[in-house]
């Protein structure tokens, strides 16, 4: 089964800048755990320049989320949201959360999204 | 909400009591200790030796902060009092209780003190709709504390009830047995917790910055936040006292988001809407502009950083979509709600641009406005991309989660809410007309912004442009040229829903109104149709779906009237607007200063009083901010550059008004009017510190 976390993250490695990113300045760390044990993802950002890889040694962060490695792919597909998952405890964040909230601009529209304008050459020719 | 409950609150937690302290939470009367969304404690009463009490007095010392006095059993019959209790509670990380019981007799009394307890972890969010059917409610006695539990998969809440003094617990409740010598006093402290519990035990928040509070501390706060807003004076006691509780609801509705880094924004209003709403906060922002500019700070940062980023039929969510609420409910996190967050609705993007706007105008800080660049242009992006649906220029919205989304994406949120005069109701899309005049002053805004601060004279240029064929295709086809106004929506074939509605004042506000059409406009708003001698009603009385206790369909909104009274000074209609300002204060007198969120729309003649709705909200963040934009209005104040300008036009009722202290860019200046009855006075003199 391929790892869609580990794909997001080489991914986003790849990338090098990500101007979404521009105004969070650190680190943060994703603690997936899967068949018990947790993987750890670290994120570096400093102006919008992005490092991501694994580790086996998690430093401390400035923002933390420990959860699924099942969820997070949930999370960077569109399919769940962070702010439901820390209600549910589905996930659980250590630090400053804000910059878990300007992460989730890098995570992809749902599957089955619409451009309301689509939708409505969708809906309008069926009325 | 029914009159005669105690409330007291601070953010997001709050206590709603009846005027003994009790808490009997009924599908009617949403009593009860709240937190994110979520009831704690659903009951909360007292009794001693098996009566229930009865109240004497209630004082509210704080907003956060209350205190009952009261005495066992009916008080018709207490010829003779030997006994009575005072709970002192308060809001401090949770919810605190001290009971007190006096003896006064001569004999030592013999006492069964009961306190019957139980949460039923409602979701504010279907407090009036179903019982809780998911997960499991749990009770237990441990360690000298009662445990109230709820848990459904990995969400698990608990109140965690624990006293000073030893009780008897059990499953209900507890108990304590007191022996009271003659004129002694017995004391005991209760303290509930309201835990978001992580499955390692832990409350979820407990990792995550935040800053609770002390009583001492809030009361630091208020006190610094009285003194920072201006003083006001003027020889109208009901203004005076209006503008001193808004102020004070302010601060209470206050509202620091879990790890929003100290900013805090006002929550919209008690008991059905403390949390976030996009809207809510920005106009309130907006409202208060010239009495603070904390809330716009917060409130633009705060909206930015959760400015929408992807497409999402669940959540109505756009790239550059400014988000409509966040609640923190089970309903949300299980997505049986969309609230986690929720984006359906059009306005908040456009007003969020106009606040960033009038907020630099206000206090200079160019600097928020550099930051939040590619927030707000994106927000721009967002108005000519995903907004423009049938690709003509105008705002429209299509809601796509049809199933737990809102129909109307505009501040009249209810279904019925956006009708033809005949009580039809359109299709989708629709593009109601206040949306289009909010695009137009943004885009008007923004082209200031930047040519001013982004350097980009060429994008100004174009949104200038792209404002004025706004306005001026707007103008031919909203216009209903033979009845004299703007229709209240175009429909989904572009034609015009013409329901005769307080939206129209908006547009004056955002200035897409031709200046000859203008006098039409202000004739309609205070006509007999749509004034109802208090206020301005949401929707005329000749329309169909006219009810006087329609929330968004005949309704008076304190909030709605602030603005259009804003909009009728921007138009030069001052007599107009101060009499506005004067029904307003006037009704808020009725409701001792604390205007509704909502009152009925009966015509003044006929009650002589101002109905209230029966489920407004109260306090209701936008309705205290109504009060400060009146103040505004009347004053006439506007920034112009590095200095405010004045021009008061004052209500009959009002000869003499004074704002000391107004804060922005200039510093510290003075604003003075005076009434007809006065001598004229020199507006032109401005007084820096």
């Amino acid at each position: 089964m391929a790892d869609r976390a580990a794909e997001f993250f080489d991914e986003l490695n790849g990338r090098g800048h990500d101007r979404r990113l521009r105004k969070i300045d650190g680190t943060l760390r994703f603690d997936l755990a899967q068949d018990g044990r947790p993987a750890h993802w670290i994120v570096e950002v400093r102006r919008g320049n992005v490092k991501a890889f694994r580790t086996s040694d998690p430093p401390p962060a400035d923002c933390i989320l420990h959860t699924t490695q099942a969820w997070f792919e949930r999370f960077v597909t569109g399919e769940d949201d962070i702010l439901a998952a820390l209600l549910r405890a589905d996930a659980v964040a250590e630090g400053n959360l804000q910059l878990m909230f300007v992460f989730r601009r890098l995570t992809a529209n749902p599957a089955q999204a619409h451009d309301p304008r689509d939708l409505y050459q969708l809906r309008g020719k069926n009325r | 909400m029914a009159n005669g409950l105690i409330k007291i609150l601070d953010g997001n937690t709050f206590v709603v009591s009846d005027d003994r302290g009790d808490i009997e939470a009924t599908p009617n009367v949403p009593t009860g200790f709240f937190s994110f969304d979520t009831r704690f404690l659903s009951q909360w009463v007292l009794s001693v030796n098996g009566q229930r009490l009865s109240s004497l007095s209630t004082d509210n010392l704080q907003y956060y902060e209350s205190r009952f006095f009261c005495v066992p059993g009916p008080t018709a019959q207490n010829g003779d009092i030997k006994l009575s209790l005072t709970r002192h509670r308060w809001i401090g990380e949770g919810f605190r209780e001290r009971l007190t019981i006096l003896n006064h007799g001569h004999q030592h009394a013999d006492l069964t003190v009961r306190l019957e307890v139980s949460s039923d972890f409602a979701d504010m969010a279907e407090i009036t709709t179903r019982p809780k059917a998911f997960g499991e409610l749990y009770t237990r006695v441990e360690n000298g504390r009662l445990v109230l539990g709820y848990q459904r998969e990995n969400f698990h809440r608990e109140s965690v009830v624990s006293t000073s003094t030893p009780a008897q617990f059990d499953n209900e409740g507890l108990t304590f047995v007191v022996r009271l010598d003659p004129h002694d006093r017995w004391e005991t402290s209760f303290w509930v917790q309201a835990l978001a519990r992580a499955p390692d035990g832990r409350d979820v928040r407990s990792g995550l910055q935040h800053y609770p509070r002390t009583n001492e501390r809030k009361q630091q706060d208020l006190q610094e936040w009285l003194a920072h807003v201006p003083e006001l004076h003027c020889d109208w006691d009901v203004l005076l006292r209006t503008y001193r509780r808004s102020v004070v609801d302010l601060d209470a509705l206050r509202f620091t988001p879990v790890s929003a880094e100290r900013l805090h924004l006002p929550a919209a209003g008690l008991p059905w809407f403390m949390t976030i709403f996009g809207r809510d906060s920005i106009l309130t922002s907006l409202q208060v502009l010239p009495f603070t500019s904390t809330y716009a700070a917060a409130t633009l940062r705060l909206l930015a950083a959760l400015q929408g980023s992807r497409l999402d039929d669940f959540r109505d969510e756009e790239p550059g979509k400014i988000l409509h609420q966040i609640r923190y409910g089970e309903q949300a996190a299980f997505r049986e709600q969309p609230t986690s967050p929720y984006y359906g609705t059009a306005d908040a993007t456009l007003l969020w641009l106009i606040l960033l706007d009038e907020y630099e105008r206000w206090t200079g800080d160019e600097r928020l406005v550099r930051e939040l660049e590619d927030e707000a242009r994106a927000a721009l992006d967002w108005i000519d991309s995903y907004a423009n649906i049938r690709g003509d220029g105008y705002v429209w919205y299509l809601p796509r989660n049809e199933r737990t989304g809102l129909q109307n994406h505009c501040w009249k949120d209810s279904p019925d809410a956006i009708s033809y005069h005949d009580g039809r109701l359109p299709g989708f899309p629709r593009a109601t007309c206040e949306l289009q005049g909010y695009a137009y002053d943004a885009k008007m805004r923004a082209a200031r912004i930047a040519r001013r601060m982004w350097n980009d004279e060429s994008f100004a240029d174009r949104l200038e442009r792209d404002a004025a064929e706004l306005k001026r295709r707007f103008n031919r086809d909203f216009w209903i040229s033979d009845r004299g106004y703007y229709a209240l929506a175009l429909d989904a074939d572009g034609s015009q829903v013409d329901a005769l509605s307080s939206n129209i004042g908006h547009l004056l506000w955002s200035g897409i109104v031709e200046e000859d059409r203008a006098r039409q406009i202000v004739d309609h708003l205070l006509g007999p149709n749509l004034f109802s001698g208090w206020g301005i009603r949401t929707l005329a009385t000749d329309v169909v779906r006219y009810n006087p206790l329609g929330y968004h369909t005949g309704t008076v909104w304190p909030a709605d009237n602030s603005f259009i009274a804003w909009g009728m000074r921007r138009y030069g209609f001052g007599a107009e607007a101060a009499r506005l300002a004067g029904a307003m204060t006037q009704a808020a007198e009725y409701f001792d200063g604390q205007l509704p969120e909502a009152f009925a729309g009966y015509d003044r003649e006929r009650t002589r009083y101002p109905v209230m709705y029966p489920a407004a909200c109260r306090p209701h963040a936008r309705s205290a901010g109504a009060t400060l934009l009146f103040i505004r209005t009347m004053l006439g104040l506007d920034p112009v550059d590095n200095n405010l300008s004045y021009d008061p036009a004052l209500p009959d009722r009002l000869g003499r008004i004074e704002l000391l202290n107004i804060p922005g860019r200039w510093g510290r200046f003075d604003a003075f009017g005076r009434g007809r009855s006065s001598e004229p006075m020199e507006h032109s003199s401005r007084r820096p510190r």
